[in-house]
């Protein structure tokens, strides 16, 4: 993956995940994978097109899932209901809309799609020749990983 | 056309009762063509039609393989060049020019491949097919299924399953592409009939001719295959002792192998080096290599490795950490590791490029650490080609080391002078890399060890690094190389690292220094 692509999303995750849950937050190591990862139980899915093709990941478990929606709309949330998908959907919408005005900003021209949410068990993600910026981001509420494939269109 | 082959079969008083016998049975079919001399054939079941057209309609944005869309009888379908995707050298296009196309079905997908010249259709037995031949082809071997003899010409069978879809070749895609195949009229019949009356007719048209060219037999043996639980092999079955059948291939097959026997006569001589002492033994420094900085010792490093080790076993030392092994690696590393190259490796270099004379050069530089050596590489390769458009995908696996190479400043350093050329003062007067240049390196976080999508390459610059990998992943790497790598590209390795494999490479020396062409 292109080195001035991985800082805005690591700066973007950061910023917008300390601001919605009022906490620091911590980053566990970043590394890469081509192999199939599994998905951790609800992810938000937001394409990416312009200059690059591909795809940014927000996935984590129903538990934290729960804790993060509870978080952010200040009540205690027990199940996943649209409210729940509603919040993780407008989490992922506003980093990833982060990182892209950041690329903006230093010229590089990226479009997204609207945010989708999966969940489900057993699941998991393949990049068929493509690469996965895997980086796990520590909440109090649980991880968050954020798993960006993006290649340049050649 | 089947006619033809069998009153042929019968004039020729040669023939002797086993070969007639084949000639009757005839159970495999190929569509054979010719491309930048030689000849191929594909699997007629793959086949849809063959089309002569030149009204080809060019769309930006695609692989350069990819010429343009072509109008099938209604339905728009890429056409893709052959020549371009297996490298064989483009021929300038004529747009008035009328190309032959061989219209392919491939998992209900419809592509058109534009070849030199269509020959006809060839009946064969299966049984006569043979294992490929690493040496025979220029395509790659991974593409081909095998080698068939049929009157005196030798076909290299293409596996266009293979050439399309790369990674499916499992036994689950086998499946259902065999049983995909073994009704093509009815989704051809379902095609026309979409359309108009003028089309419609013109699909039954189509239908007509496939079923003449398609005889019944392969079809029934598909189904059969697609019915079965056992894994399904490649459509071509290849027999599992080759027996040579006509006295001609056999004697080709010797020609090859003195071939190979003549190449590897001129194999470096650093590896008769290397086989000076049979009995050596150093495993116990390779292990604490292997243990203190994952230094892998493998034919392309050991001739450098057993004379570092003779020279520290004389001086009684050992490795016991990784300080040491750094110690015992402290020549092995390249000229210039780490840094801007000097001038005088900086023309050795240029001197080893290759000559090109497309308009785009793409550089693989695997292992860029924190981009000195790329941007020196950068340097030279404007050099070198002053009028193309240069891409450089340097990679690294080190996020720290890489994150700052696209912020580098030239060294203001003496001995670097030569690449004041290509800078421009920044703001505050410093020199800083000139704009042009930066656009040329695209500096990627990658990890070898995954796939990545590359274009075909001209140059592949990865000093020092094969040696850090397990030995399977240097074999995985050398193939990557092979299959990257255009026809007369160059590949670079350290100084110290030796390439032993003259089937696929050719040696390029330039004073001390070597550089690998591809064959």
């Amino acid at each position: 993956m292109r080195v001035e692509y991985i800082n805005p999303f690591l700066e973007a995750a950061n910023n917008i995940l300390t601001e919605v849950l009022q906490t620091p937050i911590k980053r566990g190591e970043i590394n890469l994978k081509s192999t199939a990862t599994p998905v951790l139980g609800v992810a938000a899915f937001v394409g990416l097109a312009g200059d690059v093709e591909g795809r940014v990941l927000f996935d984590m478990s129903r538990i934290t899932a729960l804790k993060i929606a509870s978080t952010m709309n200040n009540e205690q949330m027990t199940r996943i209901d649209d409210m729940v998908k509603s919040t993780i959907t407008e989490l992922a919408n506003m980093i990833v809309g982060f990182a892209v005005t950041r690329l903006q900003e230093n010229g590089f021209n990226f479009d997204l799609t609207p945010p989708a949410i999966i969940v489900g068990d057993n699941m998991e993600i393949t990049n068929q020749r493509m690469e996965a910026l895997v980086v796990p981001m520590v909440t109090p509420q649980g991880v968050v990983e954020i798993n960006v494939a993006v290649r340049e269109r050649l | 056309m089947e006619t033809a082959i069998q009153t042929q079969g019968m004039e020729n008083v040669t023939f002797d009762e086993e070969q007639r016998k084949r000639v009757a049975s005839v159970d495999f079919r190929m569509v054979t063509f010719n491309l930048a001399g030689k000849e191929y054939g594909i699997d007629i079941m793959q086949v849809k039609e063959i089309v002569k057209s030149g009204r080809v309609t060019f769309v930006p944005n695609v692989p350069p393989f990819v010429i343009g869309v072509y109008n099938l009888r209604g339905e728009i379908i890429p056409i893709i060049d052959f020549r371009i995707f297996f490298n064989l050298g483009e021929h300038s296009r004529d747009r008035k020019e009328v190309e032959n196309m061989i219209i392919l079905t491939i998992e209900n997908q419809i592509l058109g491949v534009v070849v030199d010249e269509i020959a006809k259709v060839v009946g064969i037995q299966k049984a006569s097919i043979q294992p490929p031949h690493p040496i025979f082809s220029d395509i790659s071997i991974k593409y081909i299924s095998g080698i068939v003899e049929h009157e005196e010409h030798l076909y290299v069978l293409l596996d266009v399953m293979r050439v399309f879809c790369e990674e499916a070749v499992t036994e689950d895609s086998w499946n259902s592409s065999i049983s995909a195949q073994t009704n093509p009229h009815l989704s051809s019949f379902g095609k026309g009939a979409g359309f108009g009356d003028p089309q419609a007719s013109a699909g039954r048209v189509g239908v007509g001719m496939s079923q003449v060219v398609q005889p019944a037999a392969p079809i029934q043996s598909a189904v059969a295959a697609a019915q079965t639980t056992e894994p399904v092999p490649p459509v071509v079955q290849t027999p599992p002792t080759p027996e040579p059948i006509v006295p001609d291939v056999h004697i080709s097959t010797v020609e090859l192998e003195n071939e190979t026997a003549a190449t590897s006569d001129e194999a470096p001589a650093s590896v008769a080096e290397s086989s000076v002492d049979v009995n050596f033994d150093g495993s116990e420094f390779y292990s604490s290599l292997q243990q203190n900085v994952n230094f892998c010792v493998t034919e392309i490093n050991v001739s450098w490795v057993r004379r570092q080790i003779v020279e520290w076993a004389g001086n009684g030392k050992k490795i016991s950490s990784a300080e040491d092994a750094e110690e015992f690696l402290k020549d092995f590393y390249s000229p210039c590791t780490g840094n801007f190259w000097t001038k005088e490796y900086a023309d050795v270099i240029f001197e080893l490029l290759p000559d090109v004379d497309s308009k785009q050069i793409s550089v693989w530089n695997i292992g860029c650490g924190s981009g000195q050596e790329t941007f020196s590489l950068a340097a030279v390769l404007k050099r070198r080609y002053p009028n193309t458009r240069i891409r450089i995908y340097a990679q690294d696996s080190d996020l720290l080391k890489i994150s700052s190479a696209t912020m580098l400043y030239p060294s203001e350093d003496e001995a670097f002078s030569w690449m004041l050329d290509c800078t421009v003062p920044d703001i505050a007067g410093k020199p800083a890399f000139s704009e042009e240049l930066r656009e040329m390196i695209l500096f990627e976080y990658h990890d070898c060890f995954n796939n990545t999508s590359l274009p075909m390459l001209d140059v592949i610059f990865c000093r020092d690094l094969i040696s850090f990998l397990p030995e399977e992943k240097q074999k995985y790497m050398f193939e990557e190389f092979k299959s990257k790598l255009k026809p007369g590209g160059v590949l670079f390795l350290g100084e110290n690292e030796v390439l032993d494999d003259s089937s696929a490479w050719e040696d390029k020396m330039e004073g001390e220094n070597i550089a690998f062409i591809r064959k």
